[in-house]
Parts: C-alpha cells; sequence; structure tokens
C-alpha cells in the first residue's frame, strides 16, 4: 500500500483526527503529509476542517454530517451537553443542574442541537430524554483534540452570556 | 501635548472596539444569535464614531456638524445595544 493510500486509509477509519496526530500516527514527514492531503483534498475524497488551531481531516462521502458536527461542537457549553451525553442519554433537568444553567439556556442549546440532527429526543411521560445523534468516537476524537484560540474562547463566552440574557432568537 | 495623548487614547478605544467587534462576529458565526449581530454593529458604530472624532482633532470640521453626527452615532450604539439586550427567545 503506497503512502497516500495509507493515508485516505487511517481518514475513513479515523474520521476527524487532526493534521498532527495523523502525521505522529503514520508516523510521516510534516511535508510529506502536506503533500498527500492536498492531492486527496484536490481529487475530492477527503476534506479538511479549521477548528480551534486544529486541522481536521474526514473523508468526504460523509461531508454534511461531519459538518453538522463542528457547528454542533463550535460552543464550550454544547461541547459540554454533547460530553454529558455521550456518557448517557439525559433530560433537560439533568442538563441544566449538571452544567450549572438555567433551563431556558438548556433548552436554547437543545433545540439547536436536535436542528442540526446531533441529538434525538424521545418524551417519556412528562419528561424529554435527550441522546446523541452522531458518530460519538469522532466527536470525542475532536473534542479531545479541540484547543480555542483566545478569541474564540471569548466569543463562546459572549454567546453564552447572551443566551442567559434571553437574546437568543435565531437570525 | 495634550492633542498627542488624546490621539493615542483614541487610537486606543478603536482599537479596543475593533477587538470587541470581532469577537462579536466571531460569536455571531457561530451562534446566529441576532444580538451578537447588534453587538457587532454597536461596537462598529462605536470605532466609527471614534475614527470621526479623531478625524476632527487632525481636520477643521464645524463644532456643530461634529456635536450632531456624533450624536446620531451614539443614538444609533446605544439602541443596537438596547436591542442585543432586550431581544427575546
Amino acid at each position: 500500500m503506497d503512502t497516500r493510500e495509507r493515508v485516505l486509509e487511517h481518514i475513513r477509519k479515523h474520521p476527524g483526527v487532526s493534521f498532527r496526530k495523523l502525521a505522529e500516527e503514520l508516523n510521516l514527514g510534516i511535508g510529506d503529509l502536506q503533500y498527500h492531503l492536498y492531492r486527496l483534498e484536490k481529487s475530492g475524497e477527503i476534506f479538511s476542517r479549521k477548528m480551534g488551531g486544529r486541522r481536521y481531516l474526514f473523508p468526504r462521502d460523509m461531508e454534511g454530517e461531519y459538518q453538522r458536527m463542528l457547528i454542533a461542537i463550535s460552543t464550550e457549553t454544547r461541547r459540554k451537553i454533547m460530553l454529558l451525553l455521550a456518557r448517557g442519554e439525559k433530560n433537560q433537568s439533568e442538563l441544566a443542574e449538571n452544567l450549572g444553567l438555567t433551563q431556558a439556556t438548556v433548552n436554547h442549546h437543545m433545540k439547536e442541537l436536535l436542528k442540526l440532527g446531533v441529538v434525538k429526543s424521545r418524551k417519556e411521560g412528562r419528561k424529554v430524554i435527550y441522546s446523541l445523534n452522531c458518530d460519538v468516537d469522532t466527536m470525542m476524537r475532536i473534542i479531545r483534540e479541540y484547543r480555542p484560540k483566545i478569541w474564540e474562547r471569548w466569543a463562546e463566552q459572549l454567546v453564552d452570556m447572551l443566551v442567559e440574557l434571553g437574546g437568543a432568537e435565531d437570525a | 501635548m495634550l492633542e498627542g495623548l488624546n490621539l493615542v487614547l483614541s487610537l486606543i478605544v478603536l482599537a479596543i472596539s475593533v477587538v470587541l467587534a470581532f469577537i462579536s462576529w466571531v460569536a455571531y458565526r457561530r451562534s446566529h444569535l441576532r444580538s451578537a449581530l447588534y453587538l457587532l454593529i454597536a461596537f462598529m458604530l462605536f470605532a466609527l464614531k471614534k475614527v470621526f472624532e479623531s478625524f476632527y482633532l487632525l481636520t477643521s470640521v464645524e463644532r456643530e456638524v461634529l456635536d450632531s453626527t456624533v450624536a446620531v452615532f451614539e443614538i444609533l450604539i446605544l439602541s443596537a445595544f438596547f436591542l442585543a439586550i432586550t431581544r427575546e427567545r
């Protein structure tokens, strides 16, 4: 198997792997890997997204699903919600209690996550139970590697503050 | 001397408002919250107001024109802040 095929195979097996991790795991030089990724992106077999100072790599055939996942984890509160749901399904009040947020704030984030399709809900009596509806391994891989830049952290804090203030109406 | 100091202070205020506008823009791009968009507008208007005021230090804009323009900017900025805070779900 040549190097490019090895890179493609690894990305297919581990969607959301970061550039740095891929170089480490395949024991490839940065320049060499950059060249192969450029050729793979150009031929439409993979795509990459930069987020929080990292470049994440995905197979092209699942672009929509991963795009939604990247949007879903783009604020700190949503990342925390996704991590809590990765441990098991929870209702809104359990999420609010775990995160130290109001139910209204959690409700806003859950609506967004449901809209993105990365979370699903079911009714159990009067309670709505939420669970993940995405590739958990990939999501965990991205969140583990995610290191937001300082202004991204400030922007995330601003979003949380605005949602708390009640200014959470979609544009 | 005092004019020079004023110019430096104005540049600092301008830099802070541009940074805040950038953070609001990142927040809006990530969340699509209208309130973040209003904050972005407010900080951009604030930066523009500062540019206009500093421009006055360097040129000879009439005092009345300056006062009226600054007042319009202030109304727009406060309105944008008001909308950012009061928009309901």
